[in-house]
Order: C-alpha cells, then sequence, then structure tokens
C-alpha cells in the first residue's frame, strides 16, 4: 500500500514547501510585460540617419523664403497691369503699366502718397543650363539688372545693379555662392565698400544653423548674425538674430495642402519695437488668396484669380485702422 | 456797503443770521439738485463714449471682416462646387460607361 502511495505522487523537482503553492504560470501572450518586451526587440521602423550625407540645406537669402512668401505679398494701391511674351523657349518680354499711389516714408509716421504713373520694359533670358539675365527700364529713369551664371556644380555667381537717375541711389552687388553636399556659404561684394558672408549648415535631416557678418565701409559699420531653420514636410521655423539689434522668428504650418498658416514676429532691439503678423494662405485651382493681420493695426488681403489660361485678375486691399489709410489696387496679369 | 465792481455781495455773508432758517433748506435743495444734474452729465458721456467705441469697434470689426473673410468665403464656395461638378461629371461618366456595359 505504501509503494502505490509513492508510485500515485508526481515527481517534482522543488522541495515541497509546507503552506507555499507556487502559482500557476501565465499564458506568454497576452501579459502586459511580454507586450513591452515584443516593443523593444521589433524591429525600429524610423530612417536611420547618415550624418555624413546629410541634404543640402536652402541657400541662406532663401531661409524665410516660405512664410514670407506667405505673409508678405506685394500689396499696391491703384491699377497694374503685366503682359509677358515669350518669343522663345529662352527669351521673353514683359511689359508693364501701373498707374496709382506710392507711399513715402516721412518722419511722423503719418501717410504721404505719392501718386506715380510709370511703363515699365523687361527682357528675360534664361539658358537650359539655369544661367539667367533679366533687365528692367521704367519711365522714372530706373533700371535693374540681375545676371546668374553657374560655373561649376561648386561655385555660382550672381550680379544684381540698380540704377537710378538720382545721385547715390544706385548699388550693384556681386555674389558668389558656394555649395558643398551639406553646406551653403555665400561671399558678397557690393559697392560703398560692402563685403558681406553667410554659411549655412545642415546639422539633421530637419535642422540648418549658421550665421552671417558683413562690413559697410563707407558707414564703418559691421553686423553679424546667427540663423537657425527648422523644416519639416509639414512646418517651417526659422530664427534670425543679429548684432544690428534684430530678432526675427518665423513659423509656418501646412495645414493642408491647399492650406498654409503662417505667423511672423520681428524685434527692434534698439528702438524697442515689436511687431507679430498671422496670415493664410490659400493656394485653390483658381485662386491663390492670402491673407494677413497685423499688429501695427493692419489688415491686408491679396488675391490672385485666375479667369482664363494664362490671365490673371490681381486684387489688392490693404487697411491701416491706427493711420487710418486705406490702400486697394486691382489689376491683371496676362502670361505666366 | 463794499460794493465790488459789479458784482452783487453774497447775501449769506452779509446776513447770515437772518437768511439761515430760509437759506439753508433752499441750499440744500440745490445741493442735491446740482449733485443730481453732474450725476446725468456724466452717465451721458459715459453713455457717449461707450456708444462710439462700440461704434468704432463695430467699424473695425466689419472693414476687417470684409477685406479677410467675404473673398475667402467665396472662393471656398467656389471650389466646392468645382469639386462637386467634378465629381457629377466623374459619376456621369463612370455611370454612363457601366449603364452601357
Amino acid at each position: 500500500m505504501a509503494s502505490t502511495a509513492y508510485a500515485a505522487e508526481p515527481p517534482s523537482n522543488a522541495p515541497p514547501r509546507a503552506g507555499v503553492v507556487p502559482p500557476p504560470p501565465p499564458p506568454l501572450a497576452s501579459s502586459p510585460l511580454a507586450a513591452d518586451l515584443s516593443k523593444l526587440t521589433k524591429p525600429d521602423t524610423r530612417e536611420v540617419v547618415d550624418y555624413l550625407k546629410l541634404p543640402p540645406p536652402v541657400k541662406y537669402e532663401e531661409l524665410q523664403r516660405e512664410s514670407m512668401m506667405s505673409l508678405k505679398p506685394e500689396l499696391f494701391e491703384g491699377l497694374r497691369f503685366d503682359f509677358t511674351k515669350p518669343l522663345n523657349q529662352n527669351f521673353q518680354l514683359c511689359h508693364s503699366i501701373f498707374m496709382g499711389n506710392v507711399d513715402v516714408p516721412t518722419q511722423n509716421n503719418q501717410p504721404v502718397k505719392m501718386a506715380m504713373g510709370t511703363y515699365e520694359f523687361g527682357a528675360n533670358l534664361v539658358s537650359s543650363k539655369g544661367d539667367m539675365m533679366i533687365g528692367r527700364i521704367l519711365t522714372d529713369g530706373r533700371m535693374s539688372a540681375r545676371i546668374k551664371y553657374d560655373v561649376n556644380d561648386f561655385v555660382s555667381l550672381k550680379a544684381q545693379m540698380n540704377l537710378a537717375s538720382e545721385p547715390g541711389m544706385s548699388h550693384g552687388m556681386l555674389d558668389v555662392d558656394f555649395k558643398g553636399g551639406d553646406w551653403n556659404g555665400q561671399v558678397k561684394l557690393g559697392n560703398n565698400e560692402f563685403y558681406g558672408l553667410n554659411y549655412l549648415q545642415s546639422v539633421t535631416p530637419s535642422l540648418a544653423l549658421g550665421g552671417e557678418a558683413f562690413w559697410l565701409g563707407q558707414q564703418r559699420k559691421s553686423g553679424a548674425g546667427f540663423a537657425a531653420r527648422h523644416a519639416d514636410a509639414a512646418h517651417v521655423a526659422t530664427c534670425q538674430v543679429a548684432t544690428t539689434g534684430l530678432v526675427s522668428l518665423t513659423y509656418l504650418q501646412k495645414v493642408s495642402e491647399k492650406v498654409s498658416l503662417a505667423a511672423d514676429f520681428l524685434w527692434n532691439w534698439n528702438t524697442r519695437e515689436a511687431n507679430a503678423a498671422f496670415g493664410y494662405d490659400y493656394i485653390l485651382r483658381q485662386c491663390r488668396l492670402r491673407g494677413r493681420v497685423d499688429t501695427d493695426g493692419k489688415v491686408a488681403a491679396y488675391l490672385e484669380e485666375r479667369v482664363n489660361v494664362g490671365v490673371n485678375f490681381v486684387l489688392s486691399a490693404e487697411i491701416d485702422h491706427w493711420r487710418k489709410d486705406y490702400k486697394f489696387g486691382f489689376g491683371m496679369t496676362v502670361g505666366e | 456797503m463794499d460794493e465790488h465792481l459789479g458784482m452783487r455781495p453774497d447775501p449769506l455773508q452779509k446776513h447770515p443770521r437772518r437768511f439761515s432758517k430760509k437759506i439753508k433748506p433752499a441750499v440744500m435743495a440745490s445741493d442735491a439738485l446740482t449733485y443730481g444734474k453732474t450725476a446725468l452729465n456724466k452717465t451721458k458721456s459715459v453713455l457717449w463714449k461707450l456708444a462710439k467705441s462700440t461704434g468704432k469697434a463695430a467699424w473695425i470689426t466689419a472693414t476687417s471682416g470684409l477685406i479677410l473673410l467675404v473673398p475667402l468665403i467665396i472662393e471656398m464656395d467656389r471650389e466646392q462646387q468645382l469639386v462637386e461638378f467634378e465629381t457629377q461629371q466623374l459619376g456621369a461618366l463612370t455611370g454612363g460607361s457601366a449603364a452601357a456595359k
């Protein structure tokens, strides 16, 4: 009888302790600890960042381009008519008429307008490589020219000249752009002994940091600045600080493929003035509508509506509630 | 009599005791009247200022809304009409081809 009792008891390795019954092991698939473990061991789906092969950043002068395009449309007062005629694949002529008022900057912040009626003739020559020459001449004696020439993949030259009939208002600037794998540098030489240089480096796939320095010979002024740009598929945020006392922050959010919202903050340390602006940019198939509200008490809107193929109708409105200055303009743009 | 140039002397100053019993209640009544008048004037000016600032706010809101919102609403409406038109066209094409089959 004793032997059967021994044989019936199942053999166990654990020493039997009085009063302690080990709990049954939980099933593996449903425990929370198992879920965490599986998350840690699952393959990482984020892209591995190769810090030696970062994407090239934008040019330093185009750091704030997206938000500036949304927030600063070319508002005008009066009638504007632009006609662009392509003579060739590479050559275009443009004629432009403007009749309206132009703001004259005054000391005491009162709106002073000057009536202006001009005809502008321009020619654009674009080569298939990307080089271009653009010239404009106006009936009030102003001329402007821009030349862009790519020497090779690494170096590119740009020149810009503005001539005016008043003495001392003409300037010229030569830019030499250097384009590295993940950095952009530029050296600027201008008249009035202006020397400047800037540099922008990609630090991560979305962050670029850089700085600039300039020296103005005639007025013995110099300055340096620091810039940062964080760009994603859905947003662009930039920050620029300069020793001339300007702090500029911009932010643009692409809410959808048709709608962007932008905000801009400018702070002048010397005059202790700050200015913020908020705007929207609707790019629809038939039109492009940009609106903005300012802390200076200005409300502005700019509408470009496609009436026909290549024919756009333009409306511009700006209301300055503080100075009681109302500017409305309309126009037509024919050609691209 | 000490007559000032063209100014009549204050009766209360010259004969204080004779006028005290008759003028005191009259003075108190005129005090209440002036108090009431100034209160009314103050209320009128406050209400006028409130009306003016409400008017200013209404002007600013209306003109800013006209510039910012009205073109947006018009354009969004046009876009929506265009999308509806296109889906209708697409439905007509696919419906027509399905019916033809």
